[in-house]
Formats: structure tokens, sequence, C-alpha cells
């Protein structure tokens, strides 16, 4: 029979007072305590729009597919179901599939989005005056 | 350039509007020019079209002048890759330039290209036709050339972009060899974006061959000259020599038809501006570095296309002032009484993108 370890007065004692303030459980504010159906709200704080639902969100602000991801798990079924008519998507009650296929949308106009056009072909010699004087027949 | 030109019939209502471009009375003379004008402005427009070689590349896109230019590029490639390489020019006689883009919303470039022409009154009160259609054909000229050189410079500079030059298994030779090379190269290069072989859109492979007057002449001389590039195998398995030609029948064929208009079902197109020292050739030889080496004095280069991809496109600006074409003519108004001259002048307003440079293949000889 096991027994259990009793905690002796020394060592209750020998706890430094720091060391208790800092593990004494946090006090929740107002806006922890907001009850708002979402999945969990953790990775960080909403704006009042976000909250209300009145902000027009699009794939252009989130950069990484992670952000995204954080941003859907911060929308409950209904911000969800507004947020994919907004982008012209059909919603649909099962949230998995939901979120499936908004991360899938994202993805294809992710490249559109965040690819800033470049040059990548730089002519290999000098353009000569002849070629310069030939194309500029096309003025 | 391909020889198309205006012909004017001489009938009395036709006539009658020329003279009366210089009657007395101002306002009758600008509205029979106007009117003129209006009445030649389909004519160039055909003409135009048949006119430039490029023509035979680019696939016309026309947009309204109160609309945006622009296309969805996945629509349009139906490609699952997440960037375009899009070659394109944004102002008319510039360099080419080569954009890496995703697969979003492309706004073309559009570029305006004019020209003008007039005539001494004294050709016109006597209804000369020939010297009026001389001038509009100058007209027409000048707007085709300055559209053959926007067109030519982007896809130059994507086939020298794009790795897809090879060299012609004699020097200095163009024979069916070559031809067959280009076929297999352009097979392997457009595959599905898993490597595998398309489906969907069903790539042709190499359809359409630019080539010099000299490389015309070679194929001319295909009706004489032997073509196989390996010989026989004796019994005992050695390569035997032997000159080997084309088949009768087609020697025949080329003898008659001074040439052929395709071969192996690509057809064949003659560029001028291709060739030892010519124009395209000098611009290729400017843009292009790799192996095989290129030197334009020296060597030509011969242009193949998959033309069954739809990526070579020039959209073009409707005016919708002028019955939604693409070629807007008027009366110029610049000439005072006293100068005795009536003039017209011409605009297009187009631009010019491929938006895959894998359809292109070069071959040099």
């Amino acid at each position: 029979m096991s027994r259990k370890a009793k905690t002796t007065k020394e060592e209750v004692k020998e706890t430094p007072v720091a060391e208790k303030l800092t593990t004494r459980k946090k006090v929740k504010t107002l806006i922890d305590r907001q009850v708002d159906g979402k999945l969990h709200n953790k990775r960080g704080v909403k704006s009042i729009d976000e909250l209300l639902g009145e902000e027009d969100v699009t794939f252009r602000d989130y950069k990484t597919e992670e952000q995204y991801q954080a941003y859907l798990d911060g929308l409950n079924q209904t911000d969800l179901e507004t947020h994919a008519s907004s982008l012209s998507i059909l919603p649909r009650e099962d949230r998995v599939s939901m979120e499936k296929q908004l991360l899938k949308e994202y993805r294809l106009r992710k490249s559109d989005l965040f690819n800033t056009l470049e040059h990548s072909f730089e002519f290999p010699k000098p353009i000569s005056d002849e070629v310069q004087r030939i194309l500029s027949e096309g003025r | 350039m391909r020889n198309s030109n205006i012909n004017l019939k001489r009938t009395p209502e036709r006539v009658e509007l020329i003279k009366s471009m210089v009657d007395p009375n101002p306002d009758i003379a600008r509205a029979s020019q106007q009117a003129f004008a209006e009445f030649i402005r389909p004519a160039v427009q055909q003409v135009l079209n048949a006119k430039a070689t490029s023509g035979a590349v680019y696939r016309d896109l026309e947009f309204s002048k109160n609309d945006r230019p622009t296309i969805p590029l996945d629509t349009f490639l139906g490609t699952k890759e997440n960037h375009v390489r899009i070659w394109s020019q944004s102002v008319a006689g510039g360099l080419p330039t080569n954009l890496i883009q995703g697969l979003g919303e492309y706004t073309f470039s559009t570029y305006r290209l004019d020209s003008a022409v007039s005539f001494y009154e004294q050709y016109i009160k006597n209804a000369n036709l020939p010297v009026l259609t001389a001038g509009i054909d100058r007209m027409i000229n000048e707007i085709v050339v300055k559209q053959e050189r926007n067109a030519w410079g982007p896809l130059l500079a994507a086939l020298a972009g794009n790795g897809q030059v090879y060299s012609s298994k004699v020097a200095g030779q163009f024979l069916l060899e070559d031809l067959n090379t280009l076929f297999t190269k352009i097979d392997r290069i457009y595959t599905s974006y898993v490597g595998g072989t398309p489906e969907g859109v069903t790539p042709q492979g190499l359809t359409d061959l630019f080539v010099s007057p000299e490389i015309i002449g070679q194929i001319r001389a295909f009706a004489y000259n032997p073509m196989n590039t390996r010989g026989g195998y004796l019994s005992n398995g050695t390569e035997s020599g032997g000159a080997v030609p084309l088949p009768e029948s087609v020697r025949e064929q080329i003898y008659r038809g001074g040439g052929l208009v395709s071969i192996y079902d690509v057809s064949i197109h003659k560029l001028i501006e291709l060739g030892k020292g010519q124009k395209y050739n000098t611009i290729f030889d400017n843009f292009y570095s790799g192996s095989p080496s290129f030197n334009g004095a020296t060597q030509e280069i011969v242009i193949g296309f998959d033309l069954s991809r739809d990526v070579f496109l020039r959209p073009v600006i409707t005016d919708d002032d002028y019955s939604n074409g693409q070629v807007v003519v008027q009366a110029d108004d610049q000439f005072y009484k006293r100068s005795e001259k009536i003039g017209f002048f011409s605009r297009v307003v187009e631009g010019r993108a491929i938006l895959d440079n894998r359809p292109i293949v070069g071959l040099i000889v």
C-alpha cells in the first residue's frame, strides 16, 4: 500500500515569496473571459471589429498558411460561414471540410497575392546600337 | 511582311466622293474626307491583319477602350504551377521584358502605333486612284513594320531565354533530320505539370517554322539532293555509304511547287528578316548566349513554334466610336488651305504578350 508523502511545515516555509507571486493564478481580463463560441483565442488579441465580425478579411491579410489557419481557428461557425461567403465560397455546416476548402483556396491564391513581379532574365550582352536601331523601328 | 495591298475600284460614286474631298466648301471637303476615311477603314484593317507575318503567331484578344486589358492567367493557362513567366514589351520599340508572376489577373501593356499620309490636292481633284491607294498602302505598311518589330522582339527574347536552342546536324545545312530533332525536343519539353504525358489540352508539337529565304532555297534543293544522314547496313553489320534522296513523288512535288509550304505537316513561313546578318538574326545574336554558340554573321536561326498552345497573345483595343474596329482611320486636320494638301492618319492600340516561352524552339543552322 502506497503512502502519500506529507508536506512538512519546513518545506512550506522554505518556498520563497517571489516564487509564490509568479505562480499565482493570473486574473482573467474581460476579453479573456469573453464567451464568443470560438475554438480558442490564444493566438492573438482580436480587434473589436474582428470580434463583431465586421472586418472584411481577405486572403491578402495573411501572409502564411499558419497565420490564416490561426485566423480560421479563431472564428466561430457563423463567422466562418460569413468569411466563406465573402470569398464567394459556398458555406458548409461541416467545419472541418469548410476549413479545408478555405485553406485550399488560400493556397491557390497565395502565389498570386504574395509573389511580386520581378525580372528574371538579363540580356547576356549589352544591347548594341544596331539592335536598338532595329527595335526602334517599332516606335 | 506579306504582299497584300488595297485595291480601290473606280466607280462613279467613289470618284465623286474623292473629288469632293477637295471641294471649295471646307465643310463639304471635311465631311467627304471623313466619309472616305470611314469607307477605307475596314479595308485597312483587313490588309493590316493579312500583311503582318506575326499574325500567324499571335492571337488577337480584343478589349474595349473603356475596359481594363486583363486576363485571368489560371483560366488561360490551365496550369497548376504557381508561377508563369511572361514576355512582353511595355513600350513600342523598347526592349522586351521578362516577368515572373503568380497565377492571377494579368494586365497587358498596350501602346499606340500610328502612321499618317498626305496627298497633293491635284491628285485628288483628278481622282487619281493609283496615287491614293499607294499612299494608303504606305500608311498601312508603316504600321505593319512597327507591329512586326514589336511582335518579334519579345518572341526572339523568349527564345533566347528558354534554353531550347539546338544546332543543325550538318553546319550550314537544314535537313529533315533537323526538323525531326525539333519535333522530338518540343515533345519532351511540353510535359504535364507532373512530367508526364499532357492531358486535357493536347499539344500538337511543332506546328510552324519561320525560316530565311536561304533555308527556303535549301528546302527547294530537297528535290535534287540526298537526304539521309546515315547509310544502310551490310550483312556483316558495317554501314554502307550511299546517298538516298526523298521519294520520287515528294521531289516532284517540290519541283513543281517551287518548294514546300509544309514538311511533316509543319507550315513553313519565309521571313526576310531572318538569315545571316539580317535584322532578327542580329537581334537574336544580341539576346542569346549559351550552348550551342551562335554568331549572327555566319549562322542563322530557324524558329519553330507549337501554335496549338494559346500563349502568344496580341491584346488590341477596339474603339466603339469606329464600329468596334481595331484600326482607326481619320482625316488629318493639320493642313491649311494654302498648303494644298489633304491627309489621313491611322492608329492601332495593341500590345504583345507571351504567357509561356516553352512552345518556341530554335535551330542554329
